[in-house]
């Protein structure tokens, strides 16, 4: 057992671990030609995802991700980008890896597919962590081998029945929820180090483009240790599309009685001129903890 | 009937169930990162002694269950009703069914924890350690005290318990009640 975060060490090993992690991630990417950019960490707008407490301050939001001021540059000319900062989140549960401000790299390349940035993801991860497994499988394939049935093919109503089937849980639930804790267990049942699920349901699409002939979110997810560690994009740079997407989560916000979040103009306007790229965010500080803590058991 | 959110549920939270009062062995909180957080919570039934699995979402409330543990200590039975008595010199009764398998670790006076639900016993548990007092067994085999070889002996309760060679009918023995296994023999 870990008696105390790692967030929270004041060690300088701690510290001289950490930094040798983001020299490894400086180094990969001045390698590849990708550039570092820095963007604001207090923003006048910040993400309506429902499920994601941003902290308000009298100046604006403590940013807690970079993706829309990423996709500003993105729209105004930038090719490959990258950026390591800290993103702030106001998490209602706090543990060793839950933390309110935590470092995040997120990366863009532009005219690359998502199954691209997954291989350059996987790749990444292995040069941190060492010799470490890898499985990759569609979402889809993955839920079906385990389930013992194709929830694709599902209604909403027989996926809770599924859900409820395999997991004792109490209270309402949305078709997210379920997807979340069909997912958390299929994760935890799996033996490789580092698990990637690609290709996600309509209603976890987020910013993501849709592809209606695989009826799939080309969106990946990386499972490192049976820990969330990066999610990734095939981005979505229709503006139309992403407004209402956007309304959506401030409907679902005002069904659970969370604020509003007005609509960020300049964000929405630069997606017209956001190239076909994808994108990804990898919790480094996770990974690093997970790392420490990996190396304290062994 | 009080309540508690799932977010301040810590391992030894008493919580009502499915109208079943659990002990909580541990909580994880889970936060998928673009969904909504969740409990995981390891629970002991205090009724089956079953441990389960329970996801509730964050900010769930969820029923405390009025569990209370009291020091007591064991004053007689009548082979229907064991006799307490509670820090207060108050008397509590407890049926058959509560005492169990325990009664065969109780003599007069000894203590115990009684865990009351609803103001009702549910159940008790010995000391750790018991000393008692060997009524049968084979005479001892003086000098073996090495060949870890056992043998069954009964002690003033009524309970068996497997002892080395050497015990004898008159000795005083600890005993761990958790697993029924003797300790040693106690020298008055």
């Amino acid at each position: 057992m870990v008696s105390m975060y790692h967030a929270s060490r004041t060690d300088r090993a701690y510290h001289a671990f950490r930094s040798q992690v983001i020299d490894q991630v400086r180094d990969y990417f001045k390698s590849q030609g990708v550039l570092e950019v820095f963007t604001p960490l207090l923003r006048a707008h910040t993400v309506t995802d429902p499920y994601i407490d941003s902290i308000k301050t009298p100046d604006g939001y403590l940013q807690t991700s970079p993706e829309m001021a990423m996709k500003i540059l993105l729209g105004h000319g930038s090719r490959d980008i990258f950026q390591l900062l800290p993103v702030f989140r106001d998490e209602p549960i706090l543990g060793a890896y839950h933390q309110r401000e935590f470092l995040l790299l997120e990366w863009y390349r532009v005219d690359m597919h998502y199954k691209q940035l997954m291989q350059e993801v996987t790749h990444l991860i292995q040069l941190l962590c060492g010799n470490i497994s890898v499985t990759c499988q569609s979402l889809q394939e993955a839920l079906k081998a385990f389930y013992q049935c194709d929830l694709w093919q599902l209604s909403d109503n027989e996926i809770e029945k599924l859900t409820r089937e395999h997991i004792d849980v109490s209270g309402d639930l949305q078709l997210n929820d379920c997807y979340d804790f069909l997912i958390e267990k299929l994760v935890k049942n799996t033996t490789t180090d580092l698990v990637v699920f690609h290709g996600f349901p309509k209603s976890m699409q987020l910013m993501s483009r849709f592809d209606n002939n695989t009826n799939s979110a080309l969106r990946f997810e990386c499972y490192l240790w049976g820990h969330e560690i990066a999610n990734g994009f095939s981005e979505l740079n229709d503006p139309i599309e992403q407004r209402q997407r956007f309304d959506n989560d401030n409907h679902i916000r005002q069904m659970i009685n969370k604020p509003n979040i007005a609509l960020d103009n300049e964000f929405l306007e630069s997606l017209r001129g956001m190239p076909d790229c994808s994108g990804v965010a990898l919790g480094i500080d996770r990974l690093i903890w997970i790392l420490l803590d990996r190396a304290e058991q062994s | 009937m009080a309540s508690i959110s799932s977010n301040d549920v810590k391992s030894g939270t008493k919580l009502l169930i499915d109208k079943d009062p659990y002990h909580v062995i541990s909580v994880e909180g889970v936060k998928p990162g673009k969904g909504q957080a969740f409990n995981r919570i390891k629970i002991r039934n205090l009724k089956t002694n079953r441990v389960v699995d329970k996801t509730f979402k964050s900010g769930d409330s969820i029923e405390l269950a009025d569990v209370q543990e009291l020091d007591v200590s064991f004053l007689y039975d009548d082979g229907d009703t064991w006799h307490f008595m509670d820090p207060n010199y108050e008397q509590i009764e407890a049926s058959k069914e509560v005492v169990g398998e325990n009664a065969k670790w109780l003599v007069e006076e000894s203590t115990c924890t009684l865990l009351l639900w609803d103001g009702q016993p549910l159940f008790i548990t010995p000391e750790n350690f018991v000393e008692l007092t060997v009524t049968e067994c084979e005479p001892g085999v003086r000098g073996d005290t090495v060949s870890g070889a056992m043998k069954v002996a009964v002690v003033e309760t009524g309970a068996e318990v497997k002892v080395p060679l050497f015990v004898d009918r008159g000795d005083k023995l600890k005993i761990d009640t958790r697993n029924g296994e003797y300790v040693s023999r106690v020298k008055d």
